[in-house]
């Protein structure tokens, strides 16, 4: 069982590399807004052409 | 009064707005405004001006693909009839950059409050609209939209000038009100004590986890044989982690503990704090000792479960606030650079921006937001109007007597502080049990000292540090939060939001409820209840008379307009062409036009329509014979309600005449509802500033007797009532919408505002109700109460899992394995109950949202 003195603070290890890379996360903003982002992948953001036709198109 | 007629004699131009679709070739043919989708009398037209607005500035800014996105979302874009008014009384005042500050670095960033956000539609317009290829934003560096905070952040440059005069101009084009974010503290302070929040839920979440795990392999190490040096081991680790925890995610409980003892009250947190070291402490000398309890497991567990349920209930609390920030200013920007002795023009649609008086022209101001009468008053030279009542039919020139904060509605809403500040301290469910539980702890310890002082000393101070610890109040600090986080969100999920749990307790324990009558009880606003008529009606009448009422901003055309839109339904018939219309305040509105004939078909023929006061009338028909006619269908309408409204349409020569009963309609549901909160023994009392007929009609219909009713009661008078009542020991609940009545709101135990209220009334409100009518309020009562229950069964079963560990620690008896099962088990059981109990059939009762009835089906056309 003397393995366990190794393997469990390796086992902490890893949970603490995980838990550095939440707060990361967080720290980077990533946390801050949980809805946003969820509407924005809704629109499509590549056509450009409805912006030159400015007046032209009506409601589709 | 010939400067009225020279001013009102300027025709109506009702078909410009179709004029400029049919130019611009947009055609869906549907019986819907463009903008907003709300149905219309006509194809291809808007419900109002604010929706013509917004949807021709989409299109010159070639950006209607917006509506494709509204249509593929399956929503409907906000209808800006109540904004209109807004955006046209406030001109280019300069607003003060820093009130929308939010942050600064090297980059500044400004906070935009933005209620109405609310879709990926919503996002993309704004991106697109605040954008830096604009010419007057090509400083703005980034634009971030929040649409749960609805904010919108933009950051600028800090050496360039903010444009946000161009970013509000932009965004109110778009009909969008932004509002200054208003912080206790900086934005980015928020964002980083929020984020802070998250770090410290997921270190003490990962030590809890963690710790766990070594203390379980320990505790069955113990049945199943460990080496003690393993033990000894694992014990260490669970040291290090549990001081991980214990110096970051633990802090906020020994700063809110520590101040808590240097201002010398009870607080919550000082009995953990107190637990939270003494187990700490314990535990480490049991583990340099080699006897004892150890207790990192319950120590980590505690800071973890704690910290869950202040975090949800946090963020409940944060948005229910932002929620009810969602208040503008009634006064429009304008309103800010008047002086007294300044003279404005306000026009048609205009809110008044300062108090004064009228010194040319005449109109009708609607004051319900002051006062609660939903008709408007007729305004001469020289009577007074006050900041932030409503202009509604002609252009009057005022002389500015007080601006600023020294008008009536500023000076109501310093009434509203006092108010606020006058409320009663109220005790928390928690903090009584807290208070017993504490002394019941001391008490338990002495116990435990004099029985181990009897039994065998040298085991004194180790039993006595169990009982201490295990006696930790950790499910009792975490049932308030838990429970009312949920039951925040339930309510909210139905409509109800209330901004802080303590309201929430207080509306368990309510004796009395005071009323408000115009728009609370009733409606607010005037319906058809009844026509009188003789002979049949002509064919287009009511096509016509619907052209001519649209016309108007005024509540009682408003109704008829309604009233015919419901009763005739959609008649697909060209609309008639109004050529003059000409608005007299306080008499009504006479208009002239031609529709197409029916009998010949080629032919058009010419109508008059007069809609107005039964003065007006009789004025117009002196002498001729369809005079007695009127007289006799106005006695009619009267026995029925004194508020009517007469229409003459003459087509050519023939003269047809109704009389229409006007009343502001009860909410249906309202008369069960208070003979229910009777029987339940609450006191309900109606308080109003309208007259003392229309306030007994409604208190007749409700079945409460004259001396539950108050009538004529100004906003002082009414917060009197209500302060009158809660020095009497009453706990009161006050419902109402208008400003009139938010000092009343902020001094009474619960203050509830209603649907449609007005922003002073939402802001001084402890509760307040997305649905109309008082089924809402009666959701309340009911949950709170049943909520109040929940929350007793949870803390008493906490409490009785304490008395079970606390006997078992005094008897010496307890295994460090029970110990940290008990505690788990009790927080389980908190959140089971909370989730459990949810009171479905509360919500079921009133939820078909108490639909009113449709106008008497009386005959028409």
């Amino acid at each position: 069982m003397e393995v366990l003195y190794v393997i469990v603070p390796l086992a902490v290890a890893f949970a603490g590399g995980a838990l550095m890379t939440y707060i990361w996360g967080v720290r980077s903003g990533q946390f801050d807004d949980m809805t946003t982002p969820a509407h924005q992948i809704l629109v499509d953001d590549t056509d450009h052409t409805d912006q030159a036709g400015a007046g032209a198109s009506g409601r589709e | 009064m010939p400067h009225i007629a020279a001013q009102w004699s300027e025709p109506v131009k009702p078909n410009t707005a179709i004029a400029s679709i049919a130019v611009r070739g947009v055609s869906t043919g549907k019986l819907s405004c463009l903008h907003c989708g709300r149905s219309v009398a006509t194809p291809d037209s808007f419900c109002c001006s604010g929706c013509e607005k917004v949807y021709h500035y989409l299109a010159a800014e070639g950006l209607t693909k917006y509506y494709s996105l509204l249509s593929s979302l399956e929503v409907a874009a906000p209808s800006q009839s109540t904004q209109d008014d807004l955006a046209d009384a406030s001109p280019a005042a300069p607003p003060e950059a820093d009130l929308f500050r939010w942050g600064g670095g090297r980059a500044v960033q400004y906070g935009f409050f933005v209620p109405a956000l609310s879709c990926a539609a919503c996002l993309w317009l704004v991106e697109r609209v605040l954008s830096p290829s604009h010419e007057d934003l090509r400083d703005v560096q980034d634009v971030r939209i929040n649409l749960e905070e609805k904010m919108v952040v933009v950051t600028i440059a800090a050496d360039k000038a903010a444009p946000v005069g161009a970013i509000l101009e932009r965004l109110s084009r778009l009909g969008y009100r932004a509002l200054p974010p208003k912080l206790s503290q900086s934005g980015e302070a928020r964002t980083a004590a929020a984020r802070q929040r998250l770090v410290d839920l997921g270190i003490s979440g990962a030590v809890f986890a963690n710790v766990m795990l070594f203390a379980t392999s320990v505790y069955f190490g113990d049945i199943w044989g460990m080496t003690p040096g393993m033990a000894r081991f694992f014990n260490l680790a669970s040291l290090v982690l549990a001081a991980i925890s214990l110096a970051t995610a633990g802090r906020s409980f020994f700063v809110t503990a520590w101040s808590a003892i240097r201002h010398r009250i009870m607080h919550i947190d000082l009995p953990i704090a107190a637990a939270l070291i003494l187990a700490f402490s314990v535990s480490v000398v049991s583990l340099i000792t080699g006897r004892g309890g150890i207790y990192f497991d319950s120590v980590t567990g505690l800071i973890f479960l704690l910290l869950v349920g202040r975090h949800l209930n946090e963020r409940l609390q944060i948005r229910a606030r932002r929620l009810a920030q969602a208040v503008v200013s009634l006064i429009p920007a304008a309103g800010a650079q008047l002086r007294p002795g300044d003279e404005v023009a306000i026009k048609v649609g205009d809110l008044v921006p300062a108090d004064g008086v009228v010194i040319s022209g005449t109109s009708e101001v609607n004051e319900a937001a002051l006062t609660g009468e939903p008709l408007p008053r007729v305004k001469k030279i020289g009577d007074p109007v006050f900041a932030g009542t409503h202009n509604v039919v002609g252009a009057i020139r005022v002389r500015v007597e007080r601006s600023g904060d020294d008008c009536y509605v500023r000076r109501l809403s310093q009434l509203v502080d006092t108010a606020a500040t006058r409320k009663s301290k109220f005790e928390t469910a928690a903090e009584t049990w807290l208070s017993w539980f504490v002394a019941g702890i001391f008490v338990a310890a002495g116990l435990a000292t004099v029985v181990w002082f009897v039994k065998d000393s040298s085991r004194i101070v180790e039993v006595v540090c169990a009982t201490l610890i295990v006696s930790c109040p950790c499910a009792l600090a975490l049932a308030t939060p838990l429970t009312m986080a949920t039951a925040l969100r339930r309510a909210w999920e139905h409509g109800i939001i209330v901004k802080s749990s303590e309201a929430f307790e207080r509306a368990a324990g309510i004796d009395t409820i005071v009323l408000d009558k115009t728009g609370t009880l009733t409606t607010g606003n005037v319906r058809v209840v009844g026509v009188e008529r003789s002979g049949g009606a002509a064919a287009d009448e009511s096509a016509v008379i619907l052209a001519v009422a649209e016309l108007s901003r005024h509540p009682v055309a408003k109704a008829v307009a309604g009233y015919l839109r419901s009763a005739a339904g959609r008649e697909a018939k060209r609309r008639p062409v109004v050529e003059s219309a000409l608005e007299t305040p306080g008499l009504g509105l006479r208009a002239t036009g031609r529709t197409e004939s029916c009998t010949l078909a080629a032919k058009e023929r010419s109508f008059e329509v007069v809609i107005g006061s039964v003065a007006y009338l009789r004025s117009l028909l002196r002498g001729r014979p369809a005079l007695d006619e009127l007289e006799t269908l106005v006695a009619d309408a009267m026995h029925r309600s004194p508020q009517v409204v007469v229409i003459m349409v003459t087509f050519e020569a023939e003269v047809h005449l109704q009389v229409l009963s006007l009343e502001d309609r009860l909410h249906a549901e309202a008369p069960a509802l208070i003979s229910r909160w009777q029987e339940q023994g609450i006191d309900v009392y109606v308080v109003s500033g309208d007259c003392q007929e229309a306030v007994a009609r409604v208190a007749v219909a409700c079945g409460l007797t004259s001396a539950m009713t108050r009538y004529g009661a100004t906003p002082e008078l009414k917060s009197e009532f209500v302060r009158g009542l809660t020095a009497k020991g009453r706990k009161v609940m006050m419902i109402g919408d208008g400003v009139n009545d938010a000092a009343a709101i902020a001094g009474a135990d619960v203050g509830v505002a209603v649907s449609g209220g007005v922003d002073l009334a939402l802001s001084s409100a402890d509760v307040f109700m997305g649905r109309t009518g008082l089924g809402p309020v009666a959701q309340l009562l009911s949950f709170a109460r049943y909520n109040q229950i929940s929350l007793r069964l949870i803390l008493s079963l906490s409490v009785l899992y304490n008395v079970i560990a606390v006997a078992l620690a005094i008897s010496g008896v307890l295994h460090p394995f029970v110990a940290a099962s008990i505690m788990p088990l009790a927080s389980l059981t908190v959140i089971l109950i909370g989730t459990l109990r949810r009171g479905e059939s509360i919500w079921k009762s009133y939820t078909s949202s108490c639909p009113l009835p449709s106008p008497s089906p009386v005959a028409h056309s």
